[in-house]
């Protein structure tokens, strides 16, 4: 199991798109993957999950992932957040 | 069923058009709860509901990127995902099994439930989204309930009736579905009805008591023209309506053949016509109704589309396009008026929106907001027919401020050795009565006057023209709202800057002669009204404008000057009569 926080970088935070965008790109591992905020975990392979959230710019989260592909799974979550969701 | 039930609203789409209604209920399905004996069965019947669902989202996703091309799709994916969401899914399955009741009524808690989550998370940008739910878990609840939504699985042309409707709505169903549209609130300037205009849909808006006077399958009249329903129509009103629509379709052949002659009045008298437009896609209708340069391009949908901050490279993409497709004409950009109405930046709802943050004031208190969609303006100006305008200034300094912010942009473009239009145009919406008061010192700070006279009149005569119980008061031939027009374009003419009028008066054939007359120099309004305000002017004479512009001034009443006007206009155009003044019902 792996865990790494993240700190939202995008303007708005995670509205609609970019949790479509994480779902689209977290629903191809195998690996169970979980998103905590406070004490807030959720799926992250769920989009009205993520849309719980509620994350805006600024805020913390902890991907936790546990599976054969777990690290795969950071690396993707990495690159979606250090480019904010493409959205700049 | 009512009979030939005679309703006004206000006209907020052009066009004429029979069909069926559909209504459009935003309000949560009611379902039942009760038990079930077959746990397997109803997840399968769950499953089933969902995956029909999905079918009809992929057939209105299929409608509509014919109509508005591929970008939007994104709003038709999230749709899905949420239909599709696994955490819902398997809780839906997994409560029917556990609690062996029916799946609309397990599947609705579910979704309530976690609505209620997210409305607790007080974030605003999931408000919108908490409606786009609303309606899929309608969808699956209607699909488990039986009860086909006719608005997504035929192909039958309709007339939306609804409370309100959203663009998004509205660019869900497309062009090719909705014919017709109905709405009890909104008003002629609200987005729906621009939404309405730019797809070329007729609408009538504002129509009170509707929806407890129709049934879903009534057939309607909706006359986009004069702002009239008519439910169930009888022979009589169809024969009418059919008589209307001849006389309709040849008066538009008539317009279209000269719509791409030049627009100018029997004496010589050259206005320039010019183009509203709110979206990328309406650019194509401006050149089929053979409008030239923009007058008005509304940054607001780019900004709600983007919760209010969207990238310097996504505006520059839609500036740059607009600018390629209407050059060597221009395009008049005007900065983001979202208002306390929109509560983007601000927390709370505003008490008194038109009178609080809005336009400019919004702009120079998000400096960066300002930057940004100057520098995406400024990079998407190298052709050189881009200009600016500010929304909303009511003193001096707000252009000054501005003026310094554009100078630093430019400045650091400069630097940076980025190519613009060092040159750029900044003109003002002259909309708040202090601008027009003032418009002698304006004019020494800007390159053009645009008068916006929905806000100038709403402004001057202190009248919101939603309100129902005011809005017979809302009249832009008030003599002092021509007054306060006649004070701009002169103190425009004095220090050789142009004039023009944005607001719906720019195609309101009655006020053509007194706008003419009192030197406006341009008149910008939506498309499709393009070519009827150029067959006005090319039967009017400059001289004679001036002459009925200078008597209407000196009316008392909003009143008396539109029954000078229409004594003048029957005498020189009497088939527009009829036209202008929907006489058509009562005959």
């Amino acid at each position: 199991m792996i865990e790494k926080e993240f700190t939202v970088k995008n303007k708005l935070g995670i509205h609609a798109r970019p949790a479509a965008l994480l779902v689209k790109n977290l629903g191809k591992f195998d690996s169970k993957i979980e998103i905590l905020r406070d004490d807030l975990i959720v799926d992250g392979k769920s989009i009205m999950g993520i849309m719980m959230l509620a994350a805006e710019n600024g805020a913390k989260l902890v991907i936790r992932a546990d599976g054969p592909d777990e690290i795969e799974v950071i690396k993707v979550v990495e690159e979606l957040f250090e480019k904010g969701f493409y959205e700049e | 069923m009512k009979n030939n039930l005679i309703l006004r609203g206000f006209p907020a789409s052009p066009g004429l058009v029979i069909g069926k209604l559909k209504i459009l209920n935003n309000k949560v399905e009611f379902v039942q709860e009760y038990d079930i004996d077959d746990p397997e069965g109803e997840a399968k019947r769950f499953l089933k509901a969902v995956g029909d669902t999905k079918i009809d989202i992929l057939k209105a996703r299929e409608n509509f990127d014919k109509t508005m091309g591929e970008e939007f799709k994104e709003i038709f994916d999230v749709q899905i995902m949420i239909l599709e969401d696994k955490s819902v899914i398997e809780r839906t399955l997994l409560n029917i099994r556990e609690t062996k009741k029916n799946a609309e009524f397990v599947y609705k808690n579910v979704m309530n439930q976690i609505m209620e989550n997210m409305t607790k998370t007080d974030s605003k940008y999931f408000k919108e989204r908490i409606f786009d739910i609303t309606d899929i878990m309608n969808r699956v609840i209607k699909k488990l309930k039986n009860r086909d939504d006719i608005s997504l699985s035929s192909d039958e042309k309709m007339i939306i009736g609804t409370y309100t409707i959203t663009p998004t709505e509205t660019m869900k169903f497309g062009k090719n579905l909705i014919i017709g549209i109905i709405t009890e609130s909104g008003g002629i300037t609200s987005h729906s009805s621009i939404m309405a205009r730019a797809l070329n849909i007729p609408a009538v808006v504002n129509v009170k008591e509707f929806l407890s006077n129709v049934e879903e399958g009534d057939t309607v009249i909706v006359d986009g023209y004069t702002g009239t329903v008519i439910i169930n129509p009888d022979e009589n009103s169809i024969k009418n309506f059919k008589k209307r629509e001849d006389e309709y379709i040849t008066y538009n052949k008539k317009l279209m053949e000269i719509k791409d002659e030049e627009s100018v009045t029997i004496d010589g008298h050259n206005i320039d016509l010019s183009a509203n437009i709110e979206l990328y896609e309406e650019v194509a209708e401006v050149k089929k109704y053979g409008g030239r340069g923009i007058g008005l391009f509304r940054t607001e949908f780019i900004f709600l589309q983007e919760n209010g901050y969207p990238s310097v490279e996504k505006q520059k993409k839609i500036y740059t396009s607009v600018s390629e497709k209407i050059f060597p004409d221009s395009v008049i950009i005007r900065t983001v008026d979202i208002g306390g109405d929109k509560p983007i930046y601000v927390d709370e709802n505003e008490k008194n929106p038109f009178l609080g943050f809005r336009g400019i004031r919004v702009s120079l208190k998000n400096r960066e907001l300002l930057k940004d969609q100057f520098r995406a303006v400024l990079k998407s100006s190298v052709k050189k027919n881009l200009k600016l305008m500010l929304p909303m200034v009511s003193s001096i300094d707000e252009v000054i401020q501005a003026k310094l912010v554009l100078d630093e942009v430019k400045k650091e473009l400069f630097n940076q050795q980025i190519d613009f239009d060092k040159d750029i145009e900044l003109g003002i919406m002259v909309e708040v009565p202090s601008a027009a008061i003032l418009a002698e010192e304006f004019a020494k700070y800007v390159n053009f006057f645009s008068i916006g006279t929905n806000d100038l009149t709403q402004y001057t005569l202190a009248v919101d023209r939603n309100n129902t119980r005011v809005s017979h008061l809302y009249d832009a031939l008030d003599p002092a709202v021509l007054k306060l027009i006649k004070m701009t374009v002169d103190a425009a003419h004095d220090v050789n800057i142009w004039a023009g009028v944005c607001g719906e008066m720019a195609s309101d054939p009655i006020a053509i002669p007194i706008l003419i007359g009192l030197g406006v120099d341009e008149l910008s309004m939506a498309p499709v009204f393009l070519p009827e305000i150029k067959m006005i002017i090319r039967l009017l004479s400059f001289e004679e404008s001036k002459e009925i512009a200078k008597n209407a001034l000196l009316f008392k009443s909003p009143d008396k000057v539109r029954e000078y006007i229409i004594g003048i206009i029957s005498e020189k155009f009497p088939n527009l009569r009829k036209y202008i003044l929907g006489e058509f019902y009562e005959e």
